[in-house]
């Protein structure tokens, strides 16, 4: 078929099914928005983990009451693990200067805490900070070790927040997806249904199966674009309202850029009218009988 | 131009065949009438002509094509060689009479200036040239005949299969639609016609093969509507 009877043959299939199409295009726009969302968050969590590692590090804390020989063992076991690439060593009075420092604006804090009474330790960083649950065992009861962190710890709440949002997300779009589907398939049964007679009669003049369906697999593709493209909108103005205005003053850690909103609008859009040009043919083959 | 051999037609719930061993030969650009009371089998044999449905048995050569190896995607193509006229017309409501004709062409991939060219032709002959922007309920059932025999002949197909094309028509417009299928019989084309119009197979004194219990009763040359004894 010609491109000229295939766009008529198009726009005329989405006017007579404008409410569905309408629907089509809200479901498809809200499911590509919330997984466009996942990813950007997991993109994000991915920054903030690249950004960080290379600053935690992992503090070997001593006992007051542990020996120079002791000390000097430790150091040199340290030194030669190969899963630590340096190693600081920290006395008391550093400890108590960096505890002021860290608190300088919580004098009641400072106030409370003496010179004596935070522990000398070692400070490592690792190869791979993802393995610091490797140097916790190993020097955990150690002689002259009082106890071992891992810095990153800390920053567990910040991982569980975002791997939740982007759980949240992922399930949020998947179940929108479910919807956009089943919008799709009805639509298409519909369509197919009303145009059950130029159907027959393009059957009985040796139109081409492509041809009879290329229409509703059309008409779903442009349902699917118009909805990326409103995801695309949502996501482009969350990146200029929330990370480039709104948060644009926390220096934290880096937020996402523009390559990554690109990358995801691209995806969610491209992925979109994949999936509704296949959920069009599922439908096509169940209730076009061409 | 057609031949069936041997052809039996079972359909999974009928307790007959619709189609019993029936042999026929149609030569290239003959005029037959297939003629027998309703459920005698002759919708089954233009469907198996128009490759709707293959036969239990035997063999249905159209036009040195053996409809038994045209499947799936070849079909298509099959059908561009058949033109198709129903009693019903089935024609588009939204589309004129020109883009009902043009509808033919365009979705077999037809270039437009060639579908400019060939529609308001194929309407002069069949006598709607200033039809041409009408609407199908703007028509008489016979001009909506004329449009679908239009749409049928636009192809310029060898065999055209007709299914009762009177049988919605008054007498005197029925006999417009005969004398049009005649003129594109003397073109060329072999013409199939399913009826009960014992007026016109009495007045045009074409071949006429009976189907009755979906067995060949009867193959006249020059025959009439009557049934077989």
């Amino acid at each position: 078929m010609r491109a000229a009877p295939l766009a008529v043959a198009t726009a005329s299939g989405l006017r007579r099914n404008l409410a569905m199409t309408l629907a089509v295009i809200a479901t498809v726009a809200i499911c590509l928005t919330l997984f466009g969302a996942g990813l950007l968050l997991r993109s994000e969590a991915r920054t903030i983990d690249g950004f960080l590692l290379s600053k935690i590090q992992v503090v070997v804390d001593l006992t007051d009451g542990i020996t120079p020989a002791q000390r000097d063992a430790l150091a040199a076991d340290l030194r030669s693990d190969p899963l630590v690439a340096s190693v600081s060593y920290e006395d008391k009075a550093q400890a108590y200067q960096r505890f002021r420092g860290d608190f300088r604006n919580s004098p009641d804090v400072v106030a409370g805490v003496g010179p004596n009474d935070l522990p000398a330790s070692f400070r490592l960083s690792l190869v791979d900070p993802r393995q610091a649950s490797d140097i916790v065992a190993s020097y955990s009861g150690v002689d002259g070790v009082d106890q071992v962190r891992d810095q990153r710890a800390l920053l567990e709440p910040l991982y569980r927040f975002l791997h939740g949002f982007t759980v949240g997300a992922f399930v949020l779009a998947a179940v929108q997806a479910l919807a956009a589907g089943a919008l799709i398939y009805t639509t298409i049964r519909m369509s197919a249904h009303g145009r059950r007679r130029e159907t027959a009669i393009m059957r009985l003049v040796g139109a081409t199966n492509t041809t009879i369906g290329a229409p509703f697999v059309l008409e779903s593709a442009v349902a699917a674009v118009a909805g990326g493209a409103l995801a695309a909108g949502v996501l482009v103005a969350a990146k200029v309202y929330l990370v480039d205005h709104r948060f644009a003053r926390q220096d934290l850690f880096p937020m996402f850029g523009w390559s990554s909103v690109w990358i995801v609008v691209g995806g969610v859009v491209a992925g979109g009218v994949v999936a509704s040009g296949a959920m069009s043919f599922v439908a096509l083959r169940r209730h076009l009988h061409v | 131009m057609i031949r069936v051999e041997s052809v039996t037609k079972r359909y999974p719930k009928g307790v007959r065949p619709a189609l019993h061993d029936v042999n026929l030969d149609i030569a290239a650009g003959e005029f037959i009438f297939l003629v027998g009371p309703s459920g005698s089998g002759k919708s089954t044999l233009l469907r198996l002509l128009l490759r709707e449905d293959q036969p239990t048995s035997g063999r249905v050569v159209v036009a040195g094509t053996d409809l038994a190896g045209v499947t799936g995607r070849r079909i298509p193509l099959y059908r561009r060689r058949i033109g198709c006229v129903f009693q019903d017309f089935r024609l588009l409501p939204n589309r004129t009479v020109a883009g009902n004709v043009a509808f033919a062409l365009e979705v077999v991939g037809r270039p437009r200036h060639v579908v400019r060219t060939v529609v308001p032709d194929v309407l002069e002959m069949v006598g709607l040239a200033g039809k041409a922007e009408r609407y199908p309920d703007e028509l008489s059932g016979g001009e909506q005949q004329r449009v679908a025999v239009a749409r049928a002949f636009v192809g310029r197909p060898p065999v055209l299969l007709a299914d009762e094309p009177t049988g919605n028509l008054d007498p005197d417009t029925g006999a417009g639609i005969m004398t049009l299928l005649e003129t594109i019989n003397r073109t060329g084309t072999t013409v199939v016609m399913a009826t009960h119009n014992a007026t016109v197979v009495d007045a045009m004194r074409r071949r006429v093969v009976e189907l009755d219990g979906g067995e060949l009763v009867r193959d006249q040359i020059r025959g009439v509507y009557g049934y077989a004894v």
